[in-house]
């Protein structure tokens, strides 16, 4: 259904890159409302939850953005798939440069639940159950958690995944059965929790 | 190992749950959209210097004007007819002066000929 209060709320997004370029405004705000959670997201589970760590990285993914919107190829990319991979390389040097400090990733933090849960107590089973999953996610080698969360979380397709992780498509199904069965072997442990939790 | 059904249903709520940026993380995202944004496009300028007339313009204004232009292809398009046109179509000048078989008893009875005759025909005074 068309927004009425926004005409700009069901323009691609290239075109409100396009529309951005031309000196449009409100094109930046839109396109701001529709990548950042995204992104930010994404971010804060490659870094394993580091919320602030995830913030800078989409700020620099969204201003590495703006930067090259003047120049933007229409029809060679979607822009999605291009922040994207911003984020994940900039994820990977951060991790890198981490692990060169010899510290540790940060797996306590984890995105709040939006969606509304009807009563507290089954919001702190679901916020359980979520906080095994990011702890998980952030136990996987960081190939299959980029798979697994552009695949499983963000709801990618595997060819959108394979051109932002700059692999094959095969390569990407491989990642991802592989991250998944990880995963669930690491989630095991957490198993008896859960169902305590639930009972 | 965690069922697959409950990894799935895992990941699937994870899907559905988003982080909420900050007000002040949107702030900063904005701040640098308006701070990189390229300036809009200003109106083309007045053009202040005349164009340089065209060849066609120079050409038209040469021979006075469109309407002398025009006379000026209307004869040039007539002269060519004239000049394409097969000689025998010209009979109806020429066949006054001489008959065919004038031009037919003549050693030379080219279409040169046979369109400009000879000029003693129009020399010789009629001894009647």
């Amino acid at each position: 259904m068309t927004d009425a209060r926004d005409p700009l709320s069901e323009a691609p997004d290239e075109a409100l890159l396009v529309l951005y370029a031309r000196g449009d405004r409100q094109a930046a705000r839109a396109l701001t409302l529709r990548l950042t959670p995204r992104l930010l997201g994404y971010a804060s589970r490659l870094l394993g939850g580091d919320r602030a760590e995830a913030e800078d990285v989409t700020q620099e993914a969204m201003m590495r953005l703006w930067r090259v919107a003047p120049d933007w190829r229409q029809g060679e990319a979607k822009v999605s798939t291009w922040a994207y991979r911003v984020v994940t390389n900039l994820c990977t040097d951060r991790l890198r440069m981490r692990r060169r400090r010899g510290g540790t990733e940060a797996i306590d933090d984890h995105p709040e639940l939006v969606d509304g849960a009807p009563g507290v107590e089954t919001r702190m089973i679901a916020a359980d159950r979520m906080a095994a999953l990011e702890a998980a996610l952030a136990a996987l080698p960081e190939r299959q958690r980029q798979a697994v969360v552009l695949r499983h979380i963000e709801g990618l397709g595997n060819p959108e995944i394979a051109a932002i992780l700059e692999i094959g498509v095969e390569a990407v199904e491989s990642l991802t059965a592989r991250g998944k069965r990880a995963l669930a072997a690491l989630l095991e442990g957490k198993r008896a929790e859960l169902v305590d939790g639930e009972g | 190992m965690a069922g697959e059904t409950e990894l799935d249903d895992l990941l699937a709520a994870a899907g559905r749950s988003r982080m909420t940026p900050s007000d002040a993380l949107m702030a900063r995202v904005l701040a640098d959209a308006e701070a990189m944004q390229p300036p809009v496009p200003s109106a083309l300028p007045e053009r202040s210097v005349p164009r340089p007339a065209g060849f066609w313009q120079r050409l038209t204004e040469a021979f006075g004007g469109t309407g002398a232009l025009a006379g000026v292809g209307t004869a040039a398009v007539a002269g060519l007819a004239f000049g394409l046109m097969q000689p025998s179509t010209l009979s109806v000048v020429t066949g006054g002066y001489m008959t065919i078989e004038d031009t037919a008893d003549t050693a030379a009875d080219t279409a040169d000929e046979a369109l400009f005759p000879d000029m003693t025909l129009f020399l010789t005074e009629d001894q009647g």
